[in-house]
C-alpha cells in the first residue's frame, strides 16, 4: 500500500556532524525523506550507519547540523528545542530497543505518565491508559511492575506508552531485538496495526528479517548516506 | 528511589542523623539556655530593677534596699517588692560544702516564686529558719527528705518544700529563703541591701513610661523590662561561654551532613536512572517534570528522616532527662528544623537537577 496523502514528516538535505577531537564525523549525508500517514518504513544498515542518529533527528530528539525538517506540513526550527519538545510531545511516539519503562511505575502508569506529560491529567488519564493496556492485550498485567513482566510484555507496554496522546508518528528502534522469536511476531503484528488502523507513519530501526515483510518500503543507511531497497522484502 | 531500597534507605538515614543530631543539640542549648532566665519569665513582675551593669539574674549586686520606697512611690507602679538573688554556701552531711543559689522574698505566693513545688509549701518560710530547695539539687547535694535539715552559711535551715524546675544556667541548685533570714545569712554584704527590685505595674498603666521614671529616680541603677531582662540574662552566657558559637557549629556540620548525604546519593541514584529521564525528555516532558520528579523524591526523603530522626530524638528524652538536663521541642520549634530539612535536601537535590536539566534526550535510544 503506498499512501498518497500528504507526508507527516519531510526532512531535505538532513547533515548531521559530530565533532570528534580536532576532525569532525559526519555521521548523516544530505538525508531527504518523506513519511506518508498509514506508511511503515524499514530502516536498515550496519552498526555505526547513522541509524540512531537519523531517528533522533527525525524525531526532534536531535538538531541537524544543516536541512530542513517540515512536520505536518509546519517547518521546524531546530535551534528552539521548546519547539521541538512541543513537538515531541503532541506528535511523536516513541519505542526503544530496552523498553525504557519507569521502574517505579506499574505498567499503566507508565502509560498514564506519558498521558500526563503529554497534559491529560486525573481519571481521564488513567481511562485512557487502560484502553491503551487493553489495546496491547495486557490487560491482565496492568499492575505490574516492569520487573515482573516478560520482554515482550515490556515491550507492549512500550508500544502502548508510544501510542499515548494519538500521535501522528511512531519511530521504533529495533523492538524485536531483545525479545524472542515469538514476542517479536506479537509486537510486529501490534506495531503493524497501529500504522494501519491508526494512519499513523511508522518507522522502524531493525536488523530483523520479518520486519520488511509488513514494511512498504525499506530505507538502507550506510556511512549516513540513504537510499531505497527497490523491494521492501527483498 | 524509593523502589531502590539500600540507596534510599542510607538516604533517609542521613537525613534522620542529621535531624537527631540538630534537635537533641538545639534542645539541649534551649532547655540549658531556657534555666539562665526562667526565674524572670516565672516571676510575676513587669519591670526589674537591678544594680547598675548586673550581667545575669544569678550575679545579683546589693544596693540599698530603700530604694524600693522610691519605686513604690513611682505613679503608675501596683506594687514593688526587694528581691536577693545571692550565692550561698551550703555544707553537706558528708562534710563537704557546696553553693546553691538562694531567692530571698518576703512574700513568695505574690510573685510566683517558685513555680512548681512537688512536695511542701513556702507559707513555712516566714515562720523559722527554713528554706525550700529544688528538687535537682540531689545531684549535687545527694538525697534530701522534706523535714531534712542543712547547713546554709553555717546556719542549719530546715527543709520545708521541694520545688521542681527551678534551675540556673550553671545547674547550681536554687534555693527559697525568706528575705531576713537570707540578709541574716550574710550581714556583710545584704544587711539593709537588696539586689532586684520587682515591680508590678498597675492594669492600663505605660511599661515604657513607669520605666523610664524609675530610671529618673533611680539613676544609679538600671530598670528593665521583664523579657529585657530574660534576654539579657542569656545573652551574657551565650556571648562568655561560647555556647552560640558551639551551638551554631554542630547545627551547621548536622546540616552538612544531611546535605552531602542527600546530595550524594540523590545524584547517584538520578544518574543511574539517567535512561529514564531522557525518556522523560524524549516523550516531551519539561525540566519542569524532571524537576518534580527530584524534589518529590529530596521531599520524601526529608519527611521520612524528619521523622524518624524526630523519634530518635523523643526516645532520647527520658534518657537526657536522667541526667539531669531538659531538653526543650515546641512545635514551632520542631515546624522550624521540618522546614529547614526539606530546604536543605532540596537544595541537595539542585545538584541532580543541574545535571539532569543538560541530559540529551536522545540518550534513551542508546543500547
Amino acid at each position: 500500500m503506498i499512501p498518497v496523502d500528504p507526508p507527516v514528516l519531510r526532512a531535505e538535505g538532513i547533515h548531521k556532524i559530530f565533532p570528534h577531537g580536532r576532525s569532525q564525523i559526519c555521521a548523516v549525508r544530505n538525508v531527504s525523506i518523506a513519511l506518508a500517514p498509514g506508511e511503515i518504513v524499514v530502516l536498515e544498515g550496519p552498526s555505526g550507519s547513522g541509524k540512531t542518529t537519523l531517528l533522533s533527528i527525525l524525531g526532534c530528539l536531535l538538531s541537524p547540523t544543516s536541512g530542513r525538517i517540515h512536520f505536518n506540513g509546519q517547518a521546524l526550527d531546530p535551534r528552539d528545542p521548546g519547539r521541538l519538545a512541543q513537538v515531541r510531545r503532541q506528535a511523536i511516539g516513541f519505542v526503544f530497543q530496552q523498553h525504557n519503562l519507569f521502574d517505579a511505575l506499574t505498567a499503566v502508569e507508565n502509560v498514564e505518565y506519558a498521558l500526563n506529560i503529554r497534559g491529560q491529567r486525573g481519571r481521564a488519564a488513567r481511562r485512557e491508559a487502560d484502553a491503551l493496556i487493553e489495546k496491547v492485550g495486557l490487560s491482565h498485567r496492568r499492575n505490574a511492575f516492569p520487573s515482573d513482566l516478560s520482554g515482550g510484555e515490556q515491550q507492549r507496554v512500550s508500544v502502548a506508552r508510544a501510542l499515548s496522546g494519538d500521535p501522528l508518528l511512531v519511530l521504533a528502534d529495533e523492538p524485536t531485538a531483545s525479545l524472542d522469536w515469538q514476542a517479536g511476531e506479537q509486537i510486529l503484528g501490534l506495531l503493524q496495526a497501529v500504522a494501519r488502523q491508526g494512519g499513523r507513519a511508522l518507522m522502524i530501526v531493525t536488523h530483523d528479517p520479518r520486519v520488511r515483510l509488513v514494511a512498504d518500503r525499506r530505507l538502507i543507511l550506510c556511512d549516513g548516506e540513504l537510499s531505497e531497497a527497490s523491494e521492501p522484502g527483498a | 528511589m524509593a523502589r531502590d531500597k539500600p540507596r534510599f534507605a542510607a538516604t533517609v538515614l542521613g537525613v534522620a542523623f542529621a535531624v537527631a543530631l540538630v534537635l537533641i543539640q538545639m534542645g539541649l542549648f534551649r532547655g540549658i539556655l531556657q534555666n539562665a532566665s526562667i526565674s524572670v519569665e516565672k516571676a510575676r513582675a513587669d519591670l526589674w530593677v537591678t544594680s547598675r551593669n548586673t550581667a545575669n539574674v544569678d550575679y545579683g549586686q546589693p544596693f540599698p534596699a530603700s530604694y524600693v520606697n522610691r519605686v513604690r512611690s513611682t505613679p503608675g507602679v501596683l506594687r514593688a517588692d526587694n528581691l536577693i538573688v545571692w550565692i550561698v554556701r551550703v555544707g553537706l552531711p558528708s562534710g563537704s560544702t557546696e553553693l546553691a543559689i538562694a531567692y530571698g522574698l518576703e512574700d513568695f505566693l505574690r510573685w510566683g516564686l517558685p513555680w512548681s513545688l512537688s512536695e511542701g509549701g513556702v507559707e513555712d518560710l516566714r515562720r523559722g529558719n527554713n528554706a525550700v530547695l529544688d528538687e535537682s539539687a540531689q545531684t549535687r547535694f545527694g538525697a534530701f527528705n522534706v523535714g531534712d535539715h542543712r547547713e546554709f552559711q553555717g546556719r542549719r535551715l530546715k527543709i520545708v518544700g521541694k520545688a521542681r524546675g527551678a534551675l540556673s544556667f550553671t545547674t547550681t541548685p536554687v534555693a527559697f529563703i525568706d528575705y531576713h533570714l537570707l540578709q541574716s545569712l550574710d550581714p556583710m554584704n545584704l544587711s539593709g541591701r537588696t539586689t532586684y527590685i520587682l515591680v508590678r505595674l498597675e492594669p492600663g498603666a505605660d511599661p515604657s513610661a513607669v520605666r523610664a521614671e524609675i530610671q529618673r529616680r533611680l539613676p544609679h541603677n538600671d530598670v528593665y523590662l521583664s523579657h529585657e531582662w530574660a534576654e539579657r540574662s542569656r545573652a551574657y552566657w551565650l556571648d562568655t561561654t561560647g555556647l552560640g558559637l558551639n551551638m551554631f557549629v554542630t547545627v551547621f556540620l548536622g546540616c552538612l551532613v544531611g546535605v552531602v548525604v542527600v546530595a550524594q546519593t540523590l545524584f547517584t541514584s538520578t544518574m543511574s536512572h539517567q535512561r529514564e529521564f531522557a525518556v522523560v525528555k524524549a516523550i516531551g516532558g519539561g525540566n519542569a517534570e524532571i524537576y518534580g520528579i527530584i524534589v518529590r523524591q529530596a521531599t520524601l526523603a526529608a519527611l521520612l528522616g524528619f521523622s524518624l530522626g524526630g523519634l530518635a530524638t523523643l526516645a532520647a528524652r527520658p534518657m537526657v532527662s536522667d541526667l539531669g538536663l531538659k531538653m526543650i521541642l515546641d512545635g514551632q520549634f520542631l515546624a522550624v528544623v521540618l522546614a529547614g530539612t526539606v530546604g536543605l535536601c532540596l537544595l541537595a537535590s539542585s545538584v541532580s537537577y543541574r545535571r539532569i536539566s543538560r541530559l540529551d534526550p536522545a540518550v534513551a535510544f542508546r543500547a
